[in-house]
């Protein structure tokens, strides 16, 4: 199904944004991407197949611009296209949504809705500082909740914290759409990187902080408030546990005493959730870790689950490409990367195009 | 004359756990959708098992289950009912009220709403246009994995996430204290509802959205799967570092456990970072002109920039780079985020209502729309705090109606408690300088 069949959408989206874009794509729009007639700059970005860079060669090109339409053009050309559609997802610096004048597309009297993600937003004293990824991993106040205590904050590799300010764009994208079609007006979404990452923290974050005083500080995969909760040791790597509800601790409990005899586990105090644990989780999380260190972490994985304990193995890039539930779920499809087929997440309609495939098309129509 | 917002008239019935439910329901509740957490009692969400832990240890549960701080930003905006929907009574009510709503969403367990007769075929005899949206884990078909157990933490590591955090000298970090994947399950279910409520003002026709928190939490990851099968190359946690640029990291900031976030894109950002740190010995280092000299020498450009972080605040070193154009803002502790000049300016931080304390914070939903705004004024509402609306306006049942059903045990009602105030109260309006504080 289509869901958003007959919308239109222009696409001026940089890394920080394209998250929007693409998934318009996915979910039925028509999305026009407009390139520099020398090329999109994000052609250029790694990884490229077979690792030999080409202008249809980059995995992340093909992977965030899959499904869409290319034309080839500039300022000018966005002005003329922008009255035919029914939305444009811009990203990138503020002072590069000035110069395409996306703003005055926004304001403008008619039913275009403009979504736009810039590093700190498009108001406040710092609308005009630059950042990507990193930046706003810092800003937001996630960096410090993550990695080791006795090294710097740290990171997820993989743009994760992007993709997050794209999809709140993308929800108010929609939103304002339904208020278009409705009121005959357009509107501007404005996301800024650094508050969708500290929307981000808000499980561990400020709220909770002020509350009961105790620092959420980084303690790699654990976490402060009650155990077991995190990255235990098995025989062949890691397995993630975290004994969330009152009945995956008494499960969890049993096992232990099963395979280590150990009595203390199953005492009364222990039971709970996460945090009945606060006080003794270096206690849990002994008696947890000598239990995995004694098997694989498929053996755990399927003992855990039989048992009803929450957990599941840390796996590495080659093992989620190979989880048999994925497989089961259909959830791999194959994306064409110059002519070549790879397997990719499902989700998109057609490979993404070449420079200005689509121009004649699209330009014959506005 | 203000508009209305993007989602009225549309009324969300919300079952869910923790994060990715709630969180797709607050969305849909800051775009002006009434949405209604259905709550069971017996079966609470996860963070009301517990609550604030300056509570005295006699408090009653009932009071405890309102009281936990990310409640509120999860679910803003929300009313709440109690109600046990594995009562046939329980069920009829969901039924009834599902016959007056427009979305169903639930992050349950894959078997819990079959198994309650609250499938897609039962909710749509009751409303024939209902968009319905569940969200377990790993979906509701059949999967190797659709009845095990588990939570976001869990997820992220069974699809990488977790490996890819972390020092390449070091075994996983993980990505910890951040519940990412919750995140992604609540984002995929509410751009999935709101792209099916715009088909289905044009069709009237209503859906069935099976989705699965694992499945979207890997979709995350795109590129570097791809890069897997396309090259044989299986992509690794770097610490902060990035194969295209250097310096990009977290430094040392003057004071304790206090750091600076720097990314230098290119060249010309370079020779402005080294402009403004005239006179250190890499500033003038002919070796780091160009980014693949940065990144022949990472370790050495890394340690010599730390020695001059570390003598500088982190806000005051960002400010210094961000006005020669480079990239940079100090690495926030959770009390700043409390005094940021920017969140504040763009008003992140709010109070709500709340039947407990008066008011309580929250952080205000991250895309802005300029037309027609958000405006929720409610933080978390109690477990049951609207029952009279829920079951006596909307459904028509009075009083002695709704108290029979309280003593059968089919709903839950919120008990009255004295007024509460959280320990801050007093001190934090000198920081966050909002109107409304209690």
């Amino acid at each position: 199904v289509r869901l958003l069949e007959g919308i239109r959408v222009l696409d001026v989206t940089d890394e920080l944004g394209i998250w929007t874009s693409r998934r318009l794509a996915d979910l039925g729009a028509e999305v026009v991407r407009l390139e520099p007639v020398n090329g999109d700059p994000l052609r250029r970005r790694p990884p490229f197949l077979r690792s030999e860079p080409g202008p249809d060669r980059s995995l992340w090109w093909a992977y965030w611009n899959a499904g869409k339409k290319s034309v080839a053009g500039d300022a000018t050309t966005l002005k003329r296209l922008a009255p035919s559609f029914d939305a444009l997802c811009f990203s990138g610096p503020a002072a590069r949504y000035d110069e395409l004048g996306a703003g005055r597309l926004a304001a403008g009297s008619g039913r275009l809705v403009v979504s736009s993600v810039t590093p700190f937003g498009l108001d406040g004293p710092f609308r005009d500082w630059d950042g990507a990824e990193l930046v706003a991993w810092a800003a937001g106040g996630a960096a410090p909740l993550v990695g080791d205590a006795d090294r710097a904050p740290v990171i997820p590799h993989g743009e994760l914290g992007l993709i997050v300010a794209g999809r709140y764009a993308l929800m108010g994208l929609l939103a304002a759409l339904r208020a278009a079609r409705r009121d005959g007006e357009g509107q501007l979404v404005d996301v800024s990187l650094q508050e969708a990452l500290a929307f981000l923290t808000s499980e561990t974050g400020l709220h909770t902080f002020l509350d009961d005083l105790i620092p959420r500080t980084r303690m790699g995969s654990h976490r402060v408030s009650g155990g077991p909760f995190g990255h235990f040791p098995a025989l062949d790597g890691h397995i993630h546990i975290g004994a969330a509800q009152p009945a995956h601790w008494d499960a969890l409990a049993r096992w232990i005493h099963e395979e280590t005899g150990e009595e203390a586990v199953l005492d009364e105090s222990l039971r709970g959730n996460l945090s009945a644990r606060f006080h003794t989780h270096d206690l849990v999380d002994f008696f947890t870790g000598e239990l995995t260190r004694r098997h694989t972490r498929q053996d755990l994985f399927m003992e855990g689950q039989r048992r009803g304990v929450t957990l599941a193995p840390v796996n590495d890039i080659p093992a989620v490409l190979a989880d048999p539930q994925l497989e089961a779920r259909g959830f791999w499809d194959v994306l064409e990367v110059d002519g070549t087929p790879v397997r990719a997440p499902r989700g998109f309609r057609g490979r993404a195009p070449r420079l200005g495939e689509h121009t004649e098309e699209v330009m014959a129509r506005c | 004359v203000t508009a209305a917002p993007p989602l009225a008239g549309i009324r969300v019935l919300e079952f869910s756990q923790a994060v990715a439910g709630p969180t797709c329901g607050r969305y849909l509740a800051e775009h002006g959708a009434e949405v209604i957490r259905v709550e069971n009692a017996r079966h609470p969400d996860n963070l009301r098992y517990s609550g604030s832990g300056w509570l005295p240890v006699d408090t009653p549960w009932e009071v405890v289950r309102d009281t936990r701080p990310s409640l509120s930003t999860f679910n803003a905006g929300k009313k709440s009912v109690g109600l046990d929907p594995s009562r046939p009574e329980g069920r009829d009510l969901v039924l009834r009220l599902a016959a007056v709503s427009d979305v169903v969403v639930l992050n349950l367990a894959a078997a819990t709403a079959p198994s309650l007769g609250l499938g897609y075929e039962d909710l749509r005899q009751a409303r024939a246009d209902i968009i319905y949206c569940s969200l377990p884990a790993f979906g509701n078909r059949p999967s190797p994995y659709r009845d095990f157990k588990t939570w976001g933490p869990n997820l992220a590591a069974l699809a990488g996430i977790d490996y890819l955090t972390g020092w390449p000298d070091r075994p996983p970090a993980s990505i910890g204290n951040i519940a990412y994947v919750d995140f992604t399950g609540g984002f995929e279910a509410a751009e999935a509802i709101l792209a099916a409520i715009l088909r289905r003002d044009l069709t009237g026709e209503g859906i069935e959205l099976d989705l699965a928190q694992y499945d979207a939490a890997v979709t995350c990851l795109g590129p570097v799967l791809m890069d897997f099968d396309a090259n044989g190359h299986a992509q690794e946690r770097t610490g902060n570092r990035v194969s295209s640029m250097a310096p990009h990291g977290i430094f040392p900031a003057s004071g304790h456990d206090r750091w600076v976030a720097i990314a230098v894109e290119d060249d010309r950002q370079w020779r402005a970072l080294c402009e403004v740190a005239a006179g250190e010995g890499f500033a003038s280092d002919s070796r780091f002109l160009t980014a693949r000299g940065r990144l022949e020498a990472v370790d050495e450009l890394e340690a010599s920039l730390s020695t001059w972080t570390q003598r500088f605040s982190g806000r005051e070193t960002a400010h210094r780079l961000q006005a020669a154009g480079v990239p940079a803002y100090p690495a926030l502790e959770l009390a700043d985020l409390a005094v940021d000049p920017q969140l504040e300016s763009r008003g992140f931080h709010r109070l709500g209502a709340h039947a407990r304390f008066g008011q309580d914070l929250f952080a205000a939903y991250p895309a802005r729309l300029s037309r027609t705004p958000a405006d929720v004024r409610s933080a978390s509402p109690g477990l049951g705090q609207h029952n009279e609306y829920v079951l006596g306006r909307l459904l028509g049942l009075d009083e002695g109606e709704r108290a029979r059903l309280i003593r059968a045990g089919v709903v839950f009602e919120m008990p009255e408690a004295p007024p509460m105030k959280r320990p801050y109260t007093s001190w934090i309006r000198h920081f966050l300088r909002l109107e409304g504080w209690p």
